[in-house]
């Protein structure tokens, strides 16, 4: 039977009477938490490092108790040792005093409660499915921010309370992806749940139904859903809308608290890299690794490259290169002992750049050192603005690139051409013996050349992956968390499978050198 | 450009938008799909999927190309249908002559024949060489019928190879024409017009660009069904011996793109999107996307492309499905061929 064939029914059907169902529990004290909260994020100024450990505290308190589904008064919560911290870190804000008092009291009155209101719905959200059905599912997203979500500690999930309440924890999205549901539950408004992991919650049609437990005041956060921009043609097609229920009642003034930052600082805590462009940086993302060290990988669709994991049972591996949007928790990275992009690395060390391939990259590249006197005098935004006015859109980090050493040149004939004229037009190239023949020719070296790089890399590729592959393919040998490849006998071609466990999808910007330096964040105190 | 070189360009555009006009209907509703012990029409979704696989094939231009975007819930299954789509239209948009890759790799002193498109006169010969001049393709081909003709080398370029509707002499029958015939007779349930010659021609129809695991794994057990009789997905879509010479649809991984050229290429996810500008000509695109996978950089990249479009052909749009069930996201350009 075609298990894929019977899915993906399900899913449109699912999509048909796609419903998020708002459960609003009406608590006195978590409102206050909230609303102390708010009042302590305003009181502090953000750009002020020395209150960040302060913000971050009162963070952890606030998501934990709106995160968690466990009693209050559950020893791994900690939250008493949360407050305890939470008001240390207060000494030295006066502003803060206020505040921090009337989270904690409110804290204490919900530890002195021990009842968790979400677990009470939880409970009748499960009854209620099982009595209905027996044969139900119930999934339970436990993924609710990068690292480790404050609410949910994993001795949880491992325990028999949890495994009494027959709901399948997802953690990941592939665990979303693995099978249907007829209800998934979000046990908070899911304002730090990573965002791809959201659009598949409400939009990927893995239940009919969305079902989120909300305090009164806390925020429900539903992402974009970005549509395709319309073309010539005028398809009929349906826009599905979210379909929002409520039992108890809704939050009538919900509280604008913007918890972002929260997993923005997390990330800032942890590699400190700049937020902001500058001189002779990349573009890079984080990546953070399950053994507790991470590196930054380069933005783009095939920066880095993947092992794809044995099914269970056994069954090929293989590898290709993936952008950060595909790296997804568990994900196994494979990356060079000692950093660096390997493939041109190892391409040109293979030989196939010589002092000839040097030769002929200045050939097709020569006319760099014009576009580079062009953006003495004019920005990258305004050349991005002339070279659309000749055809050619490409955004101003385009032209920027296009300069840089690492990128040979435009990748678009049309684009190639824009740039030839423009540089014609604004006298960096003389025109003398330039002409559109001209311009031809130079673009076929140029696309010549790249093809021939591009085979370069190929062979290497296909080199690694032989050598790696006939170590673990079709094997069911166990991938750890940081597996050490040697591939060759001599030790000098070290490779380091490592598995995912977060992504900063905000871009940091970092020097070449840095990317793919492997880092131990082990010791980091919001490593989690 | 010569006149004659003229003529032909605009003659080899006029045949290839006659054969986008020509609308070709398909039972799709006779067919029936078949899981387990479970049977059902085809649903809306898969029928959506077939029809799209079928607009990318069947629109042919020599300047312009179509590209759709495609924006799902999930993509599992888009590109099986779609390549069935590509398939059922391919073999029905046939037309009796070899391609110019196949026609390349010829050995010397194999024997065709043509057809001129001027004059309609019939000829035969055999290759003798194929060369490069200023960066054109060449192959000469020494003419031995009519007899008036013979000797005479005849040097076709890429540029004027389709004015000659260039052919081979039927081959012996194998194990892929027999895997073939099967294919033939399923389309032929579905529509009336498959040409014999489908089989044994070396026409590439579609290529997908996947995960091929786990295509494998999706079409497992699943059956097509028409007019009583049944037929596994697998031995329609011919996936096991895809990447063969005469195979009519072929499956890549996107780091082997450049290897195939096919009219029309489905790119499933988006590293197969990614891999796009890899890709072989200019060929028509079918793009299959999670929701969660259409990302702003993607969307960038349809919106420069939305900049770069033209209108799109009447004999273009003639042919495009025109509405779709919930949860689809579809839109499509025409642009100005590589």
């Amino acid at each position: 039977m075609s298990g894929a064939f019977f899915e993906v029914s399900h899913v449109f059907k699912n999509i048909e009477c796609n419903r998020v169902h708002q459960h609003c529990c009406v608590n006195e004290p978590v409102l206050r938490i909230l609303e102390g909260a708010r009042a302590l994020f305003r009181s502090l100024d953000r750009k002020e490092q020395r209150s960040s450990d302060l913000r971050i505290q009162a963070w952890v308190v606030q998501a934990t108790v709106l995160n968690t589904i466990l009693p209050f008064d559950d020893p791994t919560l900690a939250l008493e040792e949360n407050l305890t911290r939470l008001n240390q870190h207060c000494s030295g804000f006066p502003e803060a005093a206020e505040p921090v008092a009337a989270v904690c009291q409110a804290v204490r009155e919900l530890i002195r409660l021990k009842r968790n209101p979400k677990l009470d719905l939880l409970r009748e959200l499960a009854f209620e499915g099982s009595n209905s059905d027996p044969k139900k599912r119930i999934g339970i997203i436990c993924k609710l921010a990068n690292g480790s979500a404050p609410g949910w500690p994993r001795s949880f999930l491992q325990s028999d309370s949890f495994a009494a309440l027959e709901i399948v924890a997802l953690g990941t999205r592939t665990d979303l992806k693995q099978q249907l549901f007829d209800r998934l539950v979000l046990p908070c408004g899911g304002s730090n749940i990573p965002k791809a992991l959201l659009t598949d919650i409400y939009y990927g049609g893995f239940a009919p139904c969305a079902d989120v437990l909300l305090y009164q005041g806390e925020r429900l956060e539903i992402p974009d859903c970005l549509t395709l921009p319309s073309g010539e043609l005028p398809f009929k097609v349906k826009h599905f809308e979210l379909v929002f229920e409520s039992t108890r009642h809704a939050p009538s003034d919900p509280i604008e608290e913007d918890t972002r930052w929260a997993d923005d600082t997390f990330w800032q805590k942890l590699h400190g890299a700049q937020r902001n462009h500058g001189h002779a940086s990349v573009e890079a993302h984080f990546v953070l690794f399950a053994d507790g060290t991470g590196c930054f990988v380069p933005s783009g669709e095939r920066a880095v490259t993947v092992l794809k994991e044995a099914p269970s049972g056994g069954g090929p591996r293989d590898l290709f290169r993936a952008g950060v949007n595909d790296l997804d928790e568990s994900t196994l990275l494979v990356l060079k002992e000692g950093g660096s992009d390997f493939m041109l690395d190892e391409a040109f060390d293979l030989g196939v750049g010589n002092d000839k391939d040097s030769a002929q990259i200045d050939e097709v590249t020569w006319w760099k050192s014009a576009l580079e006197a062009l953006l003495v005098t004019h920005s990258e935004q305004e050349v991005s603005d002339l070279l659309a006015l000749h055809g050619a859109h490409v955004s101003p980090l385009t032209v920027k690139n296009w300069v840089g050493a690492e990128v040979l040149g435009p990748r678009a004939e049309a684009d190639f051409r824009a740039l030839m004229n423009l540089l014609i037009e604004k006298r960096k190239l003389a025109p003398i013996g330039i002409d559109q023949e001209w311009i031809s020719y130079a673009w076929q070296k140029l696309k010549q050349f790249r093809s021939k790089r591009q085979q370069a890399g190929k062979a290497i590729w296909q080199s690694l992956s032989d050598k790696l592959l006939a170590q673990y393919r079709d094997s069911n040998t166990a991938i750890g968390d940081r597996t050490v490849v040697q591939l060759s006998e001599d030790g000098s071609v070290e490779l380091l499978i490592l598995r995912v466990e977060a992504v900063d999808l905000l871009p940091s910007y970092v020097t070449a050198s840095s990317l793919f330096r492997v880092d131990d964040f082990r010791g980091r105190k919001w490593r989690g | 450009m010569t006149d004659d070189a003229t003529a032909i360009q605009e003659r080899r555009s006029l045949s290839r938008e006659a054969e986008s006009e020509k609308r070709v209907g398909f039972s799709w509703n006779e067919l029936k799909i078949r899981f387990g012990e479970h049977v059902c029409g085809v649903p809306e979704w898969a029928l959506s999927y077939l029809m799209l696989g079928a607009w990318g094939r069947s629109f042919q231009h020599s300047k312009k190309r179509l590209i759709v975007f495609v924006v799902l819930p999930t993509r599992r299954l888009a590109g099986v249908f779609a390549s069935l789509g590509s398939l059922a239209a391919g073999a029905a948009s046939f037309q009796p002559q070899i391609t110019w890759p196949r026609f390349r790799a010829l050995p010397p002193n194999t024997v065709v024949h043509w057809k001129d498109a001027r004059d309609k006169k019939r000829f035969s010969g055999v290759v003798t060489s194929f060369s490069q001049e200023f960066g054109t393709e060449f192959i000469d081909v020494d003419i031995t019928k009519p007899a008036t003709k013979a000797g005479v080398t005849l040097k076709v370029s890429r540029g004027n190879f389709e004015g000659y509707s260039f052919s081979l002499a039927p081959r012996p029958s194998n194990l892929q024409a027999d895997e073939l015939v099967t294919v033939a007779e399923f389309l032929r349930s579905l529509t009336s017009h498959v040409d014999d010659g489908w089989v044994q021609a070396d026409s590439n129809e579609c290529l997908l660009v996947t995960n091929s695991s786990a295509l494998n794994a999706d079409i497992a057990g699943l059956s097509l069904e028409v007019k009583g009789a049944s037929y596994t997905l697998g031995e329609i879509l011919l996936v096991t011996g895809a990447m063969s010479n005469f195979s009519k649809l072929s499956v890549a991984s996107p780091i082997r793109v450049d290897e195939i050229e096919s009219p029309v290429v489905i790119l499933d996810g988006p590293r197969a999107f990614a891999a796009h500008s890899n890709l072989r000509g200019s060929p028509n695109l079918v793009i299959f996307l999670d929701r969660s996978e259409y990302n702003e950089s993607i969307q960038n990249d349809v919106l420069s492309l939305k900049y770069s479009s033209e209108k799109i052909p009447e004999s273009c749009a003639l042919n495009a499905p025109k509405s779709f069930p919930l949860g689809f996201d579809v839109t499509a350009f025409v642009t100005q061929a590589d």
